[in-house]
């Protein structure tokens, strides 16, 4: 199947990423490692986290795309699908990882979860825990976490 | 698929899930030690002493410190709890060069590898029946 | 509530459900109550690198979905258990309400898929002595050739398709169903994804595509275990048919899935977000491959073309010639289309 090298996939994923971004996000490789991109997203307008940019990290392991792409967010989100670590829990980086999706595709859908929380989704986590007690609380800390850490430097 | 290198975030990531979903050998276990720390570089570890030597039942005790250049280089290793080995000085830091896991540094050799290892150690003819300070002493 | 594994140090697993507000030293004396054998005052319990201190409260050390505890006993122990667990203090991660990527999502239970590699594997393995609970076991399984091998005579066995395909809960289904099940499981490309460890976790995608193809929820396949054919005579390995698979399957997805804790399921079913247009992707191996298809590729790999078209790949021909020299598998298409 896959040739050694690094696979025409990546490098089509990534040009299309920095010529035809999706609203609201950038992406780009590393200079060193084109399969680590450094990524942000903009918080969702109506979300508790509009008008933050939010810093992920991407890897693409040698497996890709019949394994998922790593992602994790490097600011602080106060977020119950989102974990102290910036881990993601989102079931397309999972077990319901396809290889017909993309980079572009998974950046998405985290932008996607910004704007749908989803504190049913059993963690344990006590941001999940406080979203499920007091939504709107909830909502006040992550605006307050998007004002304190995810403004643009 | 060789010369793809995974990144230091991601690798300790890995590193973390498996120590936190208890995959590995069920005779140590390492976690982070701030579970903010988003930089992931200080650990907790411990170790649980072999059978039939003097550490048997025993629960020890260390610090793992991963720099920005893990896993390049390797993480620095300490001993908390008091033990008694000849690889390990009087302030629990690991002497390198008598321990030869990280002293023939691999980027493919891992935290919980590092605890396999010393473990072996502490069971090894020469080390197992060293005498051993009291439980529950630190360095 | 917070639930997560005990292991002891023969290896013994203890699952465990508790109000997370609730100390170390209460948790001890729940184990004690689980299992005799493991006396309160002796036990010592070890969480990511850190002892834990009895008059803790459990919520201190965070301790995530599924995540495994260590215990140690303090004195020398008498010799050790049996490894499995009466019902009681095992009960199935379902019923304890422990999440799972499997019992998260409509009809992740009722999948096709499920059936096959979880009733079909635990009966032919179980006959092996091999006990398919077992982690560890089920790891070096994947990666021996005896594995693949199985799954391969499984799915390439027409008796044994036939056998399936005519069990009371597939009969009840519509023969234009049937049909395309069979061509399914037919096809190379499903046969290599079942056969092919490295391709396993694309198996455990395509069980969710399987799963949304109408039977979404719906009771259209047999709960796990009731399927396939009876196993020849011994009561208790029946037992363990009806017991195991869910578990095993389980085991499997957590070695596989690596990542993330159980329950992380996530969004459960993107759809429901609405306006992700770039989302077309999704349940793509919907439309595996049918051998005996007449119809014209362009509307045979209708699905894939037009996935491929989203990624960039324009030249429909060329995507036709590469999906009809790769059985239609989309990512070998595409290497293909590189490699070309």
């Amino acid at each position: 199947m896959a040739a050694a090298s690094l696979p025409k996939r990546i490098l089509k994923e990534a040009e299309r990423l920095q010529v035809d971004a999706p609203e609201g996000i950038r992406a780009s490789p590393s200079e060193q490692d084109i399969r680590y991109f450094d990524v942000s997203i903009q918080g969702p307008d109506g979300s508790p986290f509009e008008k933050g940019i939010f810093s992920l990290e991407l890897w693409l392991p040698s497996s890709y795309p019949m394994e998922p792409p790593r992602v994790r967010f490097l600011t602080k989100i106060y977020h119950p699908n989102i974990d102290k670590l910036g881990r993601i829990c989102l079931d397309i980086l999972k077990d319901k990882w396809s290889p017909a999706l993309q980079i572009r595709t998974v950046l998405l859908s985290i932008q996607a979860l910004l704007s749908a929380p989803n504190p049913d989704d059993p963690l344990a986590n006590d941001v999940a825990e406080h979203y499920k007690s007091d939504e709107k609380a909830a909502i006040q800390v992550s605006k307050e976490w998007t004002q304190k850490y995810a403004q643009p430097a | 698929m060789a010369g793809v290198k995974i990144p230091r975030n991601f690798r300790l990531l890995e590193e973390l899930e498996k120590g936190e979903k208890g995959l590995g050998d069920g005779s140590i276990s390492y976690g982070l030690a701030d579970g903010d720390d988003i930089s992931m570089t200080n650990w907790n570890a411990t170790i649980i002493g072999p059978g039939h030597s003097t550490h048997e039942n025993r629960i020890y005790t260390l610090s793992v410190e991963c720099g920005a250049a893990y896993p390049a280089n390797p993480p620095l290793v300490k001993f908390i709890s008091k033990v008694n080995l000849p690889f390990v000085s009087s302030t629990g830091s690991i002497d390198t060069s008598k321990f030869s896991t990280l002293n023939r540094w691999s980027e493919n050799t891992t935290i919980e590898k590092i605890l396999v290892d010393l473990r072996r150690e502490m069971a090894a003819p020469e080390n197992r029946k060293l005498p051993q300070p009291k439980e529950g002493a630190y360095f | 509530m917070v639930n997560f594994v005990i292991r002891a140090s023969n290896d013994l697993k203890i699952p465990i459900d508790i109000d997370a507000e609730k100390t170390v030293l209460e948790l001890k004396h729940h184990i004690q109550t689980l299992n005799s054998e493991f006396p309160a005052e002796r036990l010592r319990l070890i969480y990511s690198g850190k002892v834990l201190k009895d008059e803790e409260q459990l919520s201190v050390y965070n301790i995530s979905e599924g995540n495994t505890v260590h215990m140690v006993k303090g004195a020398p122990k008498a010799t050790t258990s049996t490894p499995s667990q009466p019902a009681a203090t095992a009960p199935t991660p379902e019923q304890n309400g422990i999440p799972s990527t499997l019992s998260t999502g409509a009809g992740a239970h009722d999948s096709l898929i499920e059936q096959l590699g979880s009733t079909r594997v635990a009966g032919a393995l179980n006959s092996q002595g091999i006990d398919i609970t077992n982690p560890n076991m089920m790891q070096d399984l994947m990666s021996s050739p005896e594995f693949s091998n199985q799954m391969s005579r499984m799915m390439s066995d027409p008796a044994m398709l036939e056998q399936v395909l005519n069990s009371p809960q597939f009969a009840s289904l519509p023969a234009d169903r049937r049909e395309h099940m069979r061509q399914t499981m037919q096809s190379p490309f499903f046969r290599s994804m079942m056969s092919n460890p490295e391709t396993i976790r694309a198996m455990m995608q395509a069980q969710r595509a399987f799963a949304g193809e109408g039977n979404a929820g719906g009771g259209g396949f047999p709960p796990p275990g009731s399927l396939g054919q009876p196993p020849s005579g011994q009561e208790g390995q029946q037992q363990q048919q009806q017991e195991n698979p869910l578990a095993g399957l389980q085991n499997l997805q957590s070695m596989l899935g690596g990542a993330g804790g159980a329950g992380m399921g996530g969004l459960g079913g993107l759809g429901g977000l609405g306006g992700l247009g770039g989302l077309g992707g999704f349940g793509g191996f919907g439309q595996p491959p049918q051998n005996t298809d007449q119809r014209p590729p362009e509307e045979r790999f209708e699905t894939q073309l037009s996935q491929m078209s989203g990624m960039g790949f324009t030249d429909a021909q060329k995507n036709i010639r590469a999906l009809m020299a790769t059985g239609g598998d989309i990512n070998a298409a595409i290497e293909y289309l590189f490699t070309m």
